[in-house]
């Protein structure tokens, strides 16, 4: 379906998922409204080492040393691997261990306790931006750090050095779940400077189209931004307004949803926080030290924040006014797709999206009644009841006969499951059960 | 405030729940989905108080008070904990609606106590039965009991003298009601199948609350209205007679006994409508419904089997690079 907005000639595309294999979840999109703010800087950040891609970093700094905000403080041989900056200046206290939310194993991470100066190192704004070379402006991208999309954790600049031809880029700035609206705050806040990191992405990939999507329920943010993109004259940009379903900002489904099932294009996928950050590395030589993120659910207020990384889940809540309603869980990266911390001073890494507080609700596992729903609403169209039947009879390799691999762990099934069946956690062990025997 | 670490558990900080995600849940739930359907099944059962008045009322009773008292002693014999989930009362009041109104209360007793001891219970309660339970109990009752179990009256309200009638589905039944009677309910027949109008009504009142799904009353409709129209028999009088309405919404639809994907709903809703006509034109049954909808359960399996959905990306793939 095409539509244009107010008479502009720019195509709006919104396009239904093609066989509508959603959920529809309430939207709690709070925060939609609500500027960033910058909290005041914590008293002390703890940074993890070990990132999700390549290697673990080597700290390069010890115990005592005083660093600046922006400094290099970890980082590895291995290409795959992003470095680590200071997120602000004072002295390195140590190393803790803390729990990887995402992934559930502790990690290594450097403390360092601020002296509340906030000095940095110097920035250097790039004079010619335009002149910088392809494989530099890779390396820029690399050496500031640049992680985090919202469903999946590889950094910037693998992203930006695709093996094949890309032909399309997506940057996607509407959210893949409830309460998160990094993403669409970031856009209607900041066009041009997001304009001019689509412009870089631009320059490395050189794509035929790239595409910047919308939540149609968040159409306000386009107005603006039309007006930058006409003044920029980049006609290589094109909106897609997406319906508020669950889970189209998954990148399978994305590239679904725009070009079309029997089509496999070369895509790269960003997400308007890491065009951001793109910017500030090529145009500023800033590395990824600061993180926006949203804060809502059980607590005083919500809201959008932009915080350094590293920063405790405690500071940012006591920013906000504190827990309420006697909040006993804290949820990283969303309410379906999310994972849980038991502490609430584990930091916010790069990865971080939001923190939703919540209650933990448990439900009794019934019998799977054959209702159907799961298979109905799967988005990569598995059986989920089946997967999950053979999992729980510890057949795994009938699982993997049925593609559990496939599933990309949207939650969709334990949402929709009337019998309140954890689809999802009996999938999940299938998984690591048969990487276990792959890696035998 | 000091960092956490994780070698020293006893941190003083307040501790949160972990889980797996989702974190949230829809607001459905099979309870849910079952006090719906209860809901929706008022509508027959009170369209067959109002036609067939103390009959009605003491069938219904007594059928579902021995579905649930049974469903307790299985489940204590079985050693599970009883709840209401509210199934045993779907199930007796289910086969309860498609019982002749003359019916002597103690062969209902027995059916129910067949449909939940041996069709359901046996074969491991919710969820796990192959059979729909109230069909299976109705199938039995026609094996033992057939001459009661086609015993009809005319509809006569609360007064107590009993008019025999002619069959359903009989010639002379066709000969004797107008379709609108049919429609609306005033006719001989089960005490809940008259009414098509009512039962019409509930059904598509679960299809929008998304409790059942449509594809399987539509196809099953849709193949018995043109199937008897191809073998030359009324279609407008076999859409509306005997129990094709009630068995199409709120039998051939039951979760458990049918299958799982969108195609083999279709599927199976077009057996289903096969056989029916079959029966009821050439068979020598007084009503297809329950042999053909327990007839299709029993390749419910096979559908399930053959009837995958194809996993995302298996499509064939037009390679824009090659």
């Amino acid at each position: 379906m095409n539509i244009s907005v107010k008479g502009n000639k720019l195509a709006l595309i919104l396009r239904r998922n093609a066989n509508n294999k959603a959920i529809r979840l309430p939207d709690y999109g709070i925060t939609a409204a609500s500027p960033v703010e910058t909290p005041p800087l914590p008293p002390n950040v703890a940074l993890p080492i070990l990132q999700q891609y390549g290697e673990a970093c080597k700290a390069i700094v010890k115990k005592g040393d005083i660093v600046l905000g922006g400094q290099k403080i970890a980082d590895s041989e291995d290409f795959n691997a992003t470095p680590l900056h200071a997120s602000l200046s004072g002295e390195v206290t140590g190393m803790v261990k803390i729990i990887d939310p995402a992934t559930g194993r502790p990690v290594d991470a450097i403390v360092i306790t601020s002296d509340g100066e906030d000095k940095c190192i110097e920035y250097k704004a790039a004079a010619n931006p335009e002149s910088i070379s392809k494989a530099d402006m890779i390396s820029m991208v690399r050496e500031a750090g640049i992680i985090g999309n919202e469903t999946d954790a590889n950094p910037a600049h693998i992203r930006l050095s695709p093996p094949g031809k890309t032909d399309a880029v997506i940057i996607n700035a509407s959210q893949c779940e409830p309460y998160l609206t990094t993403n669409t705050r970031l856009m209607s806040e900041k066009p041009k400077e997001m304009l001019t990191g689509i412009n870089i992405i631009n320059r490395i990939l050189s794509p035929s189209i790239i595409y910047i999507a919308i939540d149609s329920t968040r159409m306000d943010i386009t107005d603006n931004l039309m007006r930058y993109i006409k003044h920029s004259g980049a006609d290589y940009l094109k909106i897609v307004l997406l319906e508020q379903i669950y889970p189209y900002a998954a990148e399978g489904n994305l590239v679904n949803i725009i070009f079309g099932e029997n089509t496999k294009p070369g895509v790269a996928l960003f997400d308007a926080s890491t065009v951001l950050a793109i910017n500030d590395a090529v145009i500023n030589s800033k590395p990824f030290i600061e993180k926006t993120v949203t804060l809502a659910g059980s607590v005083s207020k919500a809201a959008n924040l932009r915080v350094r990384i590293g920063t405790p889940i405690s500071h940012i809540i006591d920013y906000c006014g504190g827990i309420k309603d006697a909040a006993d869980k804290i949820i990283i990266n969303g309410l379906l797709s999310g994972s849980t911390v038991y502490d609430q001073s584990f930091p916010v890494t790069k990865e971080t999206n939001s923190i939703i507080l919540g209650h933990n609700v448990t439900s009794e596992e019934g019998d799977c009644i054959r209702c159907g729903k799961c298979i109905e609403i799967c988005p990569a169209r598995l059986s989920p009841t089946l997967l999950a039947a053979y999992a729980k009879a510890g057949r795994y390799n009938e699982c993997k006969e049925a593609y559990v691999d496939n599933c990309f762990e949207c939650g969709a099934c334990s949402y929709i499951c009337p019998s309140n069946i954890p689809i999802l956690q009996y999938l999940r062990v299938a998984k690591s059960e048969l990487g276990k025997k792959v890696a035998m | 405030m000091t960092m956490p670490d994780v070698n020293q558990p006893d941190a003083p900080e307040m501790r949160f729940s972990v889980s797996s995600g989702p974190h949230r849940r829809s607001r459905l739930s099979a309870r849910r989905m079952m006090h719906l359907t209860l809901l929706a099944l008022m509508l027959p059962s009170a369209a067959a108080i109002y036609f067939f008045g103390y009959f009605a009322l003491s069938i219904i009773a007594v059928s579902v008070i021995t579905a649930l008292a049974t469903e307790y002693l299985a489940k204590r014999m079985r050693g599970k904990p009883f709840v209401m989930d509210g199934s045993a009362i779907v199930i007796g009041l289910l086969l309860a609606l498609l019982m002749p109104p003359t019916i002597p209360l103690w062969m209902v007793a027995i059916g129910a106590f067949t449909a939940i001891a041996i069709v359901k219970e046996a074969f491991g309660g919710m969820g796990h039965y192959i059979f729909n339970p109230a069909l299976g109990g109705a199938a039995f009752m026609y094996a033992c009991f057939p001459a009661e179990m086609t015993n009809w009256i005319e509809p006569m309200g609360f007064s107590s003298d009993k008019v025999s009638t002619a069959a359903p589905l009989s010639e002379a039944f066709a000969a004797n009601t107008d379709k609108m009677a049919m429609f609306l309910g005033n006719t001989s027949g089960t005490i809940g199948e008259t009414s098509a109008l009512l039962i019409l009504v509930a059904g598509i009142a679960l299809v929008i609350l998304k409790v059942i799904d449509w594809r399987i009353p539509l196809s099953f409709l849709t193949t018995a209205f043109l199937f008897s129209a191809i073998l030359g028999a009324d279609p407008v009088f076999h859409l509306l007679g005997g129990s094709l309405m009630l068995g199409a919404f709120f039998l051939a639809t039951d979760w458990v006994t049918s299958p799982l994907t969108h195609k083999g709903k279709l599927i199976f809703g077009f057996g289903a409508g096969i056989l029916l006509v079959l029966m009821r034109l050439y068979g020598d049954v007084p009503e297809g419904i329950a042999y053909s909808i327990l007839l299709m359960n029993a390749f419910t399996p096979l559908i399930d089997r053959f009837i995958k959905p194809k996993p995302f990306g298996f499509k064939k793939v037009v390679d824009n690079n090659a």
